[in-house]
């Protein structure tokens, strides 16, 4: 865990046995005998100093000669604990109300919600206000009209990023020997200290303070507005005939501003204020007929008939723009007005795109004595993303399903009071790519085509290049579904079984994987590039149970299993990998660790097999075996994969995979009396996890700090030795491969419902009051600070970021959460 | 029951109208939105000239696409850190992109530099044979147009070869991209074909092309195609081809030696009479992150204590300070790591070393003068900060990281006296001793021209002025004639590090001279003892290391199209 970092006298042992291992000379802040006073002191204005000498440094010091910018100086700490300096406890508020009522024409229900939340991480916070209106008319007998209304305002305040430049990042990066403020005093707008300390001091690498990332972003405000809506008319033509119009609208807009403060305390500071703001807008609708019949034959038939078409637009555009070198901090000018920064770094970009889909669907239903059900429906879609001759696509589907609790030899069954049999087999499609992928894009700007031909050094000649290659041949990917499942009710219904055993089919897989780089960079194109195949089989357990009147009590238990195999590729090559993953995430391990390779899952890990260590008695002559960096003895030994004698590229192979064999969800709830209490426990077993981070909590990639069980038991164990001149061990490999198991308990409730004789009194129908706690526990051997990953965010934005299931770059933790409510019905 | 009245018929007859309002085909049509199509940049002249601008930009390394490709920087001195005129830098773990691993020889082909090279490269290439397809489609339209669009191809053919070769040099087995290539969307051609002939082929082509003079100072034109041909000729070693060609460069009279060897590294006197070919930097052309400047150079800058704040990388080597040391008679030593230069020292060293490299104690153009502050890594990749890529106090910066990084300085692909030091090679090859030594001693007379000033300026001096108390300053002409062919060859390769250095052809040359492992270990014995720790998980230099090896995933992606470089 982060908490579980290094402090000073450790992280200066640390040093040292980093150092001393590779045989290299100590860095300057550790040739004392103890930490040096100062740990930055700028040498151009202070007399050169040396910091080897220990405390004797303060001498030299002249504090006068103090400035923030030109100047930091910085004590050394005696051992920040950056977790804590970035944290706190926080404060969440959720309230909201309903009404709803009507009449025999005319129903409706109206609400409102507010919710306010801080993040675990200073300085962060996230609001969502909104209301909902829908109502329903009855104008005739055969006519009704209805409506859904509902807006959402959100503001989202310094959201913290996952990756190596993100605030997490930052914590378990930054040295214990930086202080969180310099001997300044100096304080910002609202009065709170912002003359913040660093890693300024050579050799420590280029971490960025966390809280004075958090504390300069807390005016960095994301928000936005959506409003959805749809408006409904039904009419019966005639008996079982009902025509049906729906014409709904998604609309929205966005805006984000950005503030960049120049950073005096870094080693890589950066010297210029500058400000970036967005602002987007975009609306979808949809508008969906369908004609519907349903009759019953006789006693024993019914049919159900129902036809359709739906077209669906949406368009967006956006508009955003950058100005450097801001001549005040202050949020009242951060404007793109040319006169508040340098006027000749004004960037402005806007974009847009629309995208339209086009359906006609039919579907019929038949039932013959509520025993026998089957299924069929057929639809055809379109899709603005392709090429003309591709946009097209048909994907049928039937089902059929056998009650065979309905049976006479099932009728009198007193263990069974239901049991269903189902099957059904049917195509999907996907579309889900950007705009005008099926055609060449040229574009230009300043920074990607434009070139001062004419040596002015300040004016560049307008450039265009192709930006963007495109696919004619893409076309909709399709899945095809085989299911059959049993559903059945046991034991007077107290007990629920589901089973389903599918197998998905994915051809023609859409991807955007890389292309040869003798393409040069215009961004690559979808294209369906492989075919895949989900097998699996999902369980659902539920019992009901009563021990008296007063109390009763309730399990549910979901279990599930898949197994995902690509079968073929487009067969240039057995395997592909994900678009600019060069670029996306800094290459520090440096190898295309996620791969997708046929006979593999999609989304592998690949790296090298790590398969010991390398003894003291290790010969040179095997130490020079490997190719691929300088192994060390104490490092990683791996796995010569192709038994060249050697340790190269070839021999990096998949090594994980983020799958996991089981997960699933348990839900415990009990009443007794007015008391309820429920849990819900959730759980993954045997997916693994990329824990990238150890690439600096364990390899100390730009001078990080170091995971304190890592540097307790560093070179025993399998693990290999802190040694500065091992460039071998860092690789990708299995030594970042984890069991991401785990089990939570991601809900426990207690409530009480007040007596009603009380809450009569009070004009109210029912009052609960509650206690919650979300995420209370959490078993696992994972190393890193949460094994229920979110999707590393890397994509461009293109939904792709499933792709990226698995990485740990530095993951945003779940929060525990400890919520007191009260809900009131009136 | 009636079944259908007025209102029923009314409802299905709307129902089925709606149906074929909507449903038309055309509905799914979405034009092209945000960008625009080749065609409409082939209906004009000015379409095809902004391709060909764009083929040029790719001389800078950078896009903004696929965040810092710092492997593509122009000057290739992330290469050059495998060379001894460089250290990488920074600190141990500061390693953007597998800069340390080029340094210390463990040329694993996953680095990340090796594909950024190699994708920007072919980026040029593929803009290059864009702007010929579009000029062909343009004066296919318009028969006009046909003598602008032969310039537009010409210069074309010439960034084609320039990229090609610069691939060359990486990687010498390289596959040839043509507009032919393009048309067919091929992108895995085999490596197995000698790329010189097809670089002299594309040179020829652009020399029957382009115009005697340039039309604008960043483009080429004859002779400018001329030098860049007597370059591969001397790579592939044809000394008799590079001469004629060099001498043409040379009779064109359309060059000369700036009278100071800084004016070459100065943004007021860019593209001035020495410089042939050049990146065309410029900042603060409404890109406010400088992507026109000298981006993904501005790592080698010096550090925090210093003006730019960043980044610490591309420290100069002892052994290149030592270099710089000269006899009595101002000539170089033939053995210099024999004692070590220091700043104040009385022994005599060539004024071109406090131009080449920031020394504590010595001013730093008109910043100061350099501190050991301004040295990220306390000694760890040397004592030396890169100092020729450095803008003047007075010079325009980019305005978004850090002001004193990025500016407009341009980055010297080919100047004039790399032509006449090239062309001296190959003089020596063709026993023209003499005339190698006339135009050595045209570059040494030169270096004695000026000298670092004092802080209170002015920026250049002569090397004789009282002020200068760091250094003696001294630099003499070869007034002997050679002794031998051999002797020769050392006088004229030495040369041109000492004037070519941080320059990004060390690593090159030594390839090419057949000198790398030599050269390589001498300096790794000296140096180890100097420096306190860049170079101590060094690989052996082996025969491979003449080449860098292809980029893994290319070769993977190129589904056996390429070979990997043997040993790698």
């Amino acid at each position: 865990m982060i908490s579980l970092l290094l402090n000073s006298n450790e992280y200066l042992d640390m040093t040292k046995q980093f150092y001393n291992n590779g045989g290299s000379n100590l860095p300057s802040y550790a040739q004392g005998t103890g930490l040096p006073k100062y740990i930055y002191v700028n040498p151009t204005v202070n007399t050169d100093v040396t910091f080897g000498a220990g405390s004797s440094v303060a001498n030299t010091v002249d504090l006068s000669k103090y400035d923030r910018y030109s100047n930091p100086i910085m004590e050394t700490s005696s051992g920040t604990d950056w977790w804590a300096a970035a944290t706190r406890r926080a404060m969440i508020q959720d309230h909201s109300f309903s009404v709803s009522g009507g009449t025999e024409n005319l129903t409706y229900a109206v609400g409102a919600g507010i919710l306010r939340q801080e993040g675990i991480l200073k300085y962060n916070e996230f609001n969502r206000y909104n209301v909902r209106a829908n109502t329903m008319i009855k104008v005739s007998n055969k006519f009704r009209i209805g409506e859904n209304f509902n807006f959402a305002y959100r503001t989202d305040v310094n959201n913290p990023a996952q990756s190596e430049q993100g605030t997490i990042s930052a914590i378990y990066k930054s040295s214990p020997l930086a202080p969180i403020y310099d001997i300044g005093t100096s304080v910002g707008s609202d009065g709170e200290r912002d003359s913040f300390g660093g890693t300024k001091s050579a050799d420590l690498g280029n971490s960025t303070n966390p809280l004075a990332r958090l504390y300069r972003g807390r005016q960095n405000v994301n928000q936005g507005m959506n409003i959805l809506g749809n408006l409904y008319a039904e009419f019966d033509v005639i008996s079982g005939l009902t025509l049906k119009t729906d014409f709904k609208v998604d609309m929205g807009s966005g805006y984000s501003r950005a503030f960049s403060y120049r950073t005096p305390e870094n080693q890589e500071g950066q010297g210029a204020q500058n400000f970036r703001e967005d602002w987007g807008t975009g609306s979808t609708w949809t508008w969906t007929n369908t004609a519907a019949y349903k009759t019953t034959l006789s006693e024993r038939h019914s049919i159900g008939a129902l036809i359709g078409y739906e077209a669906l637009s949406g368009k967006g555009r956006n508009i955003g723009g950058t100005l450097n070198d801001y001549f005040t901090v202050s949020e009242n000018a951060w404007y793109l007005n040319t006169g508040f920064g340098d006027a000749t770094s004004r960037n402005v970009f806007s974009g847009g795109g629309e995208n339209k889909l086009l359906s006609t669907f039919g579907k019929v239903d038949y039932t013959l004595d509520d025993k026998y059900f089957l299924s069929a429906t057929i639809r055809r879609d379109g899709s603005s993303r392709f090429a003309p001759a591709n946009r097209y696509a048909v994907f049928p589907a039937v089902s059929a399903g056998w009650r065979i609790s309905g049976e006479n030899f099932m009728k009198d069954n007193s263990v069974i009071n239901d049991l269903k049999l189902r099957a059904s087999w049917g195509k999907t499609g996907n579309e889900n790519i950007p705009g005008y992928n099926y055609v060449d894009r040229w574009g230009g700007s300043i920074a990607s085509a434009f070139y001062d031909i004419n040596g002015t050094n300040s004016s560049s000649v307008t450039g265009y290049w192709q930006t963007g290659i495109g696919n004619p041949n893409t076309k909709w990917e399709v899945g095809v579904n085989t299911n059959v499942g049993l559903d059945a009710s046991l034991l007077d219904d107290k007990l629920s079984v589901v089973v389903d055993v599918y197998k998905r089919v994915t051809s023609d897989l859409l991807y955007n994987a890389q292309l040869p780089g003798t393409l040069g960079i215009a961004s690559v194109p979808f294209s369906n590039i492989a075919q895949m195949t989900n097998t699996g089989i999902d369980l659902g357990l539920g019992y009901k149970g009563k021990v008296n009147k007063d109390i009763s009590y309730n399990i549910d238990l979901n279990l599930s299993h898949y197994k995902n195999v690509i079968d073929k590729t487009d067969g240039v090559t057995d395997f592909f990998y994900p678009n600019s993953q060069q670029g996306r995430i800094d290459n520090r391990l440096p190898i295309e660790f996620n791969i997708n390779q046929v006979g593999e899952s999609i989304s592998s890990f690949r790296g090298y097999v790590v398969e010991g260590i390398y003894g003291t008695g290790t010969t040179a002559e095997e130490l020079a075996k490997v190719e691929i960096g300088s192994a060390k003895v104490g490092g990683l030994k791996f796995k010569d994969i192709d038994g060249d004698g050697k340790i190269t590229e070839k021999d990096a192979t998949i090594i994980g995979n983020p799958h996991p064999d089981l997960t699933g969800g348990l839900n415990l709830g009990v009443s007794i009396k007015n008391l309820d209490i429920s849990a819900f426990f959730v759980g993954s077993l045997g997916n693994e996890i990329f824990n990238y981070v150890k690439a600096f909590t364990h390899f100390r990639q730009f001078n990080s700090n170091v995971d304190r069980e890592y540097y307790l038991n560093n070179g025993t164990g399998g693990s290999p030795k802190l040694n500065i001149n091992d460039t071998a061990s860092r690789l990708a490999s299995t030594y970042y491969v984890e069991d991401g198991s785990y089990l939570r308990l991601g809900q426990l409730q207690i409530g009480y419902n007040i007596p009603m004789s009380a809450t009569n009194k009070a004009g109210m129908k029912n009052l609960k009051v509650y206690v919650q706690g979300q995420n209370l526990f959490t078993i696992t051997g994972y190393s890193g600070l949460d094994p229920a990953l979110s999707n590393a965010n890397i994509g461009d934005g293109n939904n792709l970021n499933d792709l990226w299931t698995g990485y740990d770059l530095g993951q945003y933790p779940t929060n525990k959460l400890i919520t007191v409510g009260v809900s009131a019905e009136f | 029951m009636k079944i259908f009245n007025k209102y029923t018929f009314g409802a299905i007859l709307a129902f089925v109208s709606i149906y074929f309002i909507s449903c038309g085909d055309s509905f799914l049509d979405t034009p092209l939105q945000n960008a625009i199509t080749s065609d409409i940049l082939a209906e004009r002249q000015a379409g095809v000239d902004a391709s060909l601008i764009s083929t040029y930009k790719m001389l800078n390394g950078f896009t903004n696409t696929v965040g810092n490709p710092w492997g593509a920087a122009p000057s290739n001195y992330f290469y050059n850190a495998a060379a001894d005129d460089t250290h990488k830098g920074s600190e141990p773990s500061d390693n953007p992109d597998g800069y340390y691993e080029i340094g210390i020889y463990q040329w694993s082909s996953n680095l990340k530099a090796f594909r950024d090279k190699f994708i920007n490269l072919y980026e040029g290439v593929a803009r290059a044979n864009k702007t010929i397809i579009l000029s062909d489609i343009l004066v296919g339209k318009d028969a006009t147009t046909k003598a602008a669009n032969d310039v537009v191809k010409a210069e074309a053919k010439f960034l084609r070869a320039w990229y090609h070769f610069e691939a060359y040099k990486m990687w010498k087995n390289i596959p040839y991209y043509t507009e032919e290539d393009v048309k067919n969307n091929e992108s895995r051609k085999p490596n197995n074909v000698d790329a010189i002939p097809l670089i002299i082929a594309d040179l020829d082509a652009a020399i029957a092309g382009l115009p005697a003079n340039k039309t604008a100072v960043g483009r080429s034109d004859k002779t400018v195609a001329q030098a860049l041909k007597g370059k591969v000729l001397l790579y592939k070693g044809d000394f008799t081809g590079a001469k004629a060609a060099l001498d043409i460069v040379v009779n064109s009279g359309k060059y000369s030696l700036t009278p100071c060897y800084f004016d070459n590294f100065n943004v007021a006197t860019d593209n001035s009479s020495e410089s042939v070919f050049a990146l065309q930097a410029a900042v603060k052309d409404g890109d406010g992150d400088g992507a026109s400047g000298n981006y993904l150079e501005r790592l080698a800058a010096p550090h925090s204590g210093s003006h730019t704040g960043c980044c610490g990388f591309n420290n100069p080597t002892q052994d290149l300070a030592n270099a710089y040391q000269v006899d009595a008679n101002g000539l170089p030593l033939a053995n210099w790591n024999s004692s070590k230069i220091t700043v104040g020292s009385t022994t005599p060293v060539d004024p071109r070393i406090d131009w080449v490299m920031g020394r504590t104690g010595v001013p730093y153009l008109d910043w100061g003068v350099h501190s050991n502050g301004w040295i990220r890594g306390n000694g760890w990749a040397g004592f030396y900060s890169p100092k020729k890529n450095m803008k003047l106090t007075t010079d325009v910066g980019g305005a978004s990281w850090n002001t004193n990084q990025v500016h407009s300085k341009n980055v010297n692909f080919i100047r004039y006296a790399d032509v006449l030091l090239m062309l001296a090679e190959a003089e020596v090859e063709a026993g023209s001793l003499e005339r190698a030594r006339e135009l050595v001693n045209l570059v040494r007379k030169r270096a004695g021209g000026c000298a670092q000033g004092p802080v209170e300026g002015p920026v250049a001096v002569a090397i004789n002025n009282p002020k200068i108390t760091w250094a003696k300053y001294s630099v003499g002409e070869y007034t002997a004639t050679w002794s031998s062919k051999d002797a020769a060859r050392d006088a004229v390769r030495r040369e041109r590090r000492l004037e070519l250095a941080t320059e990004g052809h060390r690593i090159f040359d030594l390839r090419r001279w057949g000198v790398l492992k030599p050269t390589i270990e001498a300096f790794r014995t000296y140096e180890k003892g100097q420096i306190n720790g860049a170079l101590d998980a060094v690989g052996p230099v082996e025969a491979k290391h003449n080449v860098f090896p292809l980029p893994f995933v290319e070769v993977g992606l190129s589904a056996g199209a390429l070979k990997q470089n043997e040993g790698f």
